[in-house]
């Protein structure tokens, strides 16, 4: 897994002596290379005209809404009651769901996955190194169904009676288990970032005098930033896209404590403790809405329309952290410059 | 970019070439399997050889697709008529009203299971398609109101449940019950029940609250109120038997109105029209019945069909 300094590519033991000869076997090697190449690039192409269609039919898919629906009611409205009538299409309580899931489960994953990374890539000895990889890397495969039920069945209970909350399926069992999901991948890409910072430069850290810990803190980490930004952001990508987790565990329904935190006074400190309170009721974010909804709406229909919108509103969040975490690699590789 | 790439694992250079080159070439070859016909929704289960799409004229296929809350009772309904048809085709699944109503529409449906009467919507679609939808009653439905077992609760009356519905009530101890907050579940907006709820209980204009658990099952919604000791969830009849025989819920008597009294939702209760939250739950086809839906809606409605309603612990219609 390591990718420590570049090596040079081993010659195989038997070459095969045709192969080196000019002519038809030559010559065959090379058509054989272009299709292989032609193919290879043809398939890279797909994948970016993928990306570039679907955000296309999102788009024109969600664009009718506002002929009907007037944008600043979608982007300020409170409410998400898409069969009531007259219909409300506010986006503010499912924005508001799937930034605080997600807030909840980076503040659990990233201390939690990078403190992983640094027990596996500095300190654990090589055979629980081995064990440890091989462990969290299991974790990253879980279904999300899987661990859903699991939120649902086993840790939304115990969330209720230890904290004492109203409902188990909430927004803390909902970052939790997101926080499960993004542990792995925030980990494993640390641990690659650190042990891919040179051994001489952690040697000569320890050889200046430093302590291990030391070293770790002031050398290894700060060296393996960039990585760890990239990590952490992939795990904020996997957090606030998963759907099927916070669909079965946080209820689906917005909390009051949520409803206070939209209408109520702009007072810090209400803020802060409806905020902190929000956490243990219900919520519906962005995601779980769309896959609720999907199946029942008629194609044409706005509420239809409203949850491409949905869509689009995800498509730049997700785009949103991608360059966030373009520009944080940008920056850290100019400062070490 | 570059720092970027070396930072990443090796790992990820062989998983970007699976996914430029191996997922192009399975999705390929996944393009090859024949179609199928059991693709749609959760809970499905076909009943055929082969998986032939309705709306292609075949009159040997039956395609049924739409409320939860009928599925159970549609897929009896479909094992039953095919034993006495083996020729024939028959697919049920489910999904939520809506969704069988839309697949009647756009013809991937021959017959659509509903928990709620369709829409004005919904007619006008059909008669832009040029085509009425027609209906069929199949069986009376109770919607069982739920709580915690360690709810003391006795009754509720019509009035309440809508408070408590649209927030208006937050605190069991408002009508009579502990010192507990309420945590209401209710369906999604796919459920024909949720719409049934919304229109016969809370009243036209009037909205569920905001922090109602809405819950993609009626199972989900017992689960909840099993979980929760200040939960109260609505669902069908037939899908409380077992929650409450396990003791994880307990059905409360609803009355009308102040005064009269509270009943549970038994047959009798349904059918004498003391029970105050019951429904007729229909079948929808393109027109009326034909050919093969004919013969499979004449079975349903008919004394067999109708059997298979009691014992499922619906409600049969009214003679």
């Amino acid at each position: 897994m390591s990718v420590a300094a570049p090596e040079l590519p081993k010659l195989p033991r038997a070459v095969n002596r045709d192969s080196l000869k000019p002519g038809r076997a030559a010559r065959g090697r090379v058509i054989l290379e272009k299709i292989i190449g032609g193919w290879i690039y043809l398939c890279g192409l797909t994948s970016v005209v993928l990306v570039l269609l679907i955000f296309l039919f999102v788009f024109r898919e969600a664009f009718p809404l506002l002929r009907e629906y007037p944008l600043t009611a979608f982007l300020l409205g409170k409410e998400w009651r898409p069969t009531d009538d007259p219909a409300a299409f506010g986006l503010v309580p499912l924005l508001l769901s799937s930034l605080l899931v997600t807030a909840g489960a980076i503040l659990i994953s990233v201390p939690l996955g990078i403190s992983t990374a640094v027990f596996i890539g500095e300190i654990a000895p090589r055979r629980l190194r081995e064990v440890l990889k091989i462990t969290v890397e299991l974790l990253a495969s879980v279904p999300s169904v899987v661990l859903g039920f699991f939120g649902l069945m086993v840790l939304g209970p115990i969330l209720q009676n230890v904290f004492k909350m109203d409902t188990g399926t909430n927004m803390l069992a909902g970052s939790i288990t997101l926080a499960f999901m993004a542990i792995p991948t925030i980990a494993t890409i640390s641990e690659d970032a650190l042990s891919s910072v040179s051994r001489e430069t952690r040697e000569g850290s320890l050889g200046l005098g430093a302590t291990r810990w030391q070293t770790i803190c002031g050398v290894s980490l700060p060296a393996a930033a960039p990585g760890i930004v990239a990590a952490t952001m992939l795990g904020v990508g996997r957090a606030i896209g998963e759907t099927m987790v916070v669909l079965m565990v946080t209820g689906n329904g917005v909390g009051q404590n949520l409803s206070i935190l939209m209408n109520g006074p702009r007072n810090p400190l209400v803020v802060f403790q409806s905020t902190f309170a929000s956490y243990g009721e219900l919520c519906r974010t962005l995601t779980a809405t769309i896959a609720a909804e999907m199946g029942e709406v008629a194609p044409g229909d706005s509420h239809y329309h409203a949850l491409f919108l949905l869509g689009v509103v995800l498509f730049l969040i997700t785009f949103l952290i991608n360059f966030a975490a373009d520009f944080a690699l940008r920056r850290t590789q100019q400062g070490r410059r | 970019m570059q720092l970027k790439l070396r930072a990443l694992p090796t790992l990820t250079r062989q998983s970007a070439f699976l996914l430029f080159v191996g997922v192009p070439f399975f999705t390929v070859l996944s393009g090859c399997n024949p179609p199928s016909a059991n693709t749609t929704g959760q809970g499905s289960e076909t009943t055929g050889a082969d998986g032939k799409r309705a709306g292609t004229g075949d009159s040997k296929t039956l395609v049924i697709e739409g409320s939860d809350t009928l599925l159970p009772l549609a897929q009896t309904w479909a094992e039953e008529f095919k034993k006495k048809n083996p020729d024939i085709n028959i697919t049920v699944s489910g999904g939520g009203s809506g969704q069988g109503i839309k697949s009647l529409l756009n013809g991937t449906a021959t017959i659509a299971d509903a928990s709620r009467a369709a829409e004005d919507k919904e007619k006008q679609q059909a008669k832009d398609k040029g085509f009425e939808l027609t209906e069929t009653a199949v069986a009376r439905d109770g919607i069982t109101i739920i709580v915690n077992p360690a709810n003391p609760l006795k009754s509720l009356t019509l009035a309440q449940l809508k408070d408590i519905y649209t927030g208006k009530i937050n605190n069991w101890k408002e009508i009579g019950g502990d010192d507990l907050k309420i945590t209401p579940s209710g369906r999604d907006t796919a459920s024909g029940t949720y719409q049934y709820f919304q229109e016969d209980v809370l009243g036209k204009n009037e909205k569920y609250r905001a922090d109602m658990a809405s819950t993609p099952s009626n199972n989900a919604i017992a689960n909840n109120v099993a979980q929760q000791k200040g939960g109260i969830g609505y669902i069908g009849v037939s899908y409380a038997t077992e929650f409450t025989k396990a003791g994880k819920v307990r059905e409360v008597p609803v009355a009308f109105k102040e005064g009269d009294a509270a009943v549970l939702p038994t047959a009798e209760n349904i059918l004498s029209n003391k029970y105050p939250i019951s429904r007729a739950l229909f079948n929808y086809t393109r027109n009326a019945p034909t050919g093969i839906a004919k013969e499979y809606l004449d079975y349903v409605t008919g004394a067999e069909g109708q059997k298979v309603v009691a014992d499922q612990g619906f409600v049969t219609l009214k003679k």
